[in-house]
């Protein structure tokens, strides 16, 4: 067969098309833009004395160690002008998506994005974001923020899962990668895909429970 | 003859296990009526876990829940209740009134026996239905070891649509 002119053409469209799928999550100008402005983050949720780390009312996991809450994950509003419409805009998507605000969560923690504390969302006392009620084994989310830097709000969270009624950790990671399906599945956020918080922890007295140390980037 | 012998061994090693496995599991038979077609019949709840309000101000036998824990995908629902002894004393045999549930708060009074219970329909749809006890009793029967034996018969409101549903049965807890 011979090439030609012809083939090149077809060939070179081909390959444009092909690179232009496959480079729309890798080279995201936008996931550039939102990693270049990414605040510095402190990777654990802080207590409301603005000191200490939360540790789960104090309670220990089965081995005796002490809990520490990490921050996993980063929630991006990119359209909100002002603070109230982004506080109102993260509970729609809560509520839509099955985590509405409920009662018979502790609250009031804060959140740290470049050196600055951020207080919490619901900021209603004994309130966290959550698919069940209390009484029931759930997810629940405790959101910090907003944090408008460039053209972006930047909220931190803290997802963890508790046994009904008993409120005993049961696992941050499995907990998150629930509330980000349905993010995806029921609003209009994207998944943009993990962020290194290298907030796994494991010594002799503190772990982090099942955390992999990275928080999942969610952009709506 | 060795043979049968051994055949014989496994197959009572077996059948004995089985009724040590469902002597150990606690569980729920309900009866649900009402609006809620969707839930309505009778069915035996068997994936549950037993827990207590852990809180320092309470006593650590004050309370006893049972609830359906990972969440129930062989059932059109997920249940869950819980009964306490607000006089300050542990879970005793006798009646303990059904109370409300109001934006997720249970209306405890102190100095009463009081119990609720939560039955949230298992569908594709958010927000999902959720069902909180208006009023009835939750009885338990008898404590024995660690068994606790009861019973209920309650009336549930929906918190979304206001349609009413109607449970009784038995259940057992092993704790």
């Amino acid at each position: 067969m011979k090439i030609n002119l012809k083939h090149l053409i077809i060939f070179y469209l081909l390959s444009l098309l092909i690179y232009s799928c496959s480079s729309t999550s890798v080279n995201n100008p936008e996931m550039e833009d939102i990693l270049l402005n990414m605040p510095k983050i402190n990777p654990f949720m802080i207590q409301s004395d603005s000191i200490s780390y939360a540790n789960w009312l104090n309670r220990k996991l089965p081995n005796g160690k002490n809990i520490i809450e990490p921050i996993n994950l980063i929630l991006i509003d990119k359209n909100s002008t002002n603070k109230d419409s982004a506080i109102n805009k993260l509970h729609a998507i809560m509520t839509r998506i099955g985590f509405k605000s409920r009662y018979g969560h502790t609250g009031g923690y804060l959140g740290e994005m470049d050196k600055i504390l951020f207080e919490q969302q619901p900021s209603q006392k004994d309130m966290a974001f959550s698919d069940f009620m209390w009484i029931f084994s759930n997810n629940h989310v405790r959101i910090f923020g907003p944090y408008t830097k460039s053209k972006y709000n930047y909220w931190i969270a803290s997802v963890s899962r508790e046994k009904g009624i008993s409120h005993n950790y049961i696992s941050f990671s499995n907990a998150r990668d629930t509330l980000v399906k349905y993010l995806t599945l029921h609003s209009n956020a994207i998944n943009l895909g993990p962020y290194d918080l290298k907030n796994k922890i494991d010594d002799a007295n503190t772990s982090s429970g099942d955390h992999d140390g990275k928080a999942i980037i969610i952009l709506y | 003859m060795k043979k049968i012998f051994i055949i014989i061994s496994i197959f009572i090693i077996t059948f004995s296990l089985k009724i040590y496995s469902q002597e150990t599991k606690s569980y729920i038979n309900i009866q649900i009526e009402g609006e809620n077609k969707a839930i309505t019949g009778n069915y035996k709840v068997e994936e549950l876990q037993w827990a207590r309000i852990e809180n320092p101000q309470l006593p650590e036998k004050a309370s006893i829940g049972l609830l359906t824990d990972p969440p129930n995908k062989k059932l059109p629902f997920d249940i869950a209740f819980i009964v306490a002894n607000m006089s300050g004393g542990e879970i005793i045999e006798g009646e303990y009134q059904a109370i409300k549930v109001i934006g997720d708060i249970p209306q405890f009074e102190l100095g009463k026996n009081e119990g609720f219970m939560t039955i949230v329909v298992n569908n594709s749809s958010i927000p999902r239905n959720e069902y909180y006890t208006s009023e009835g009793k939750i009885k338990i029967n008898k404590i024995e070891g660690n068994n606790i034996y009861g019973e209920f018969d309650v009336t549930l409101i929906s918190a979304n649509d206001n349609s009413i549903i109607y449970a009784k049965g038995i259940f057992r807890i092993v704790l």
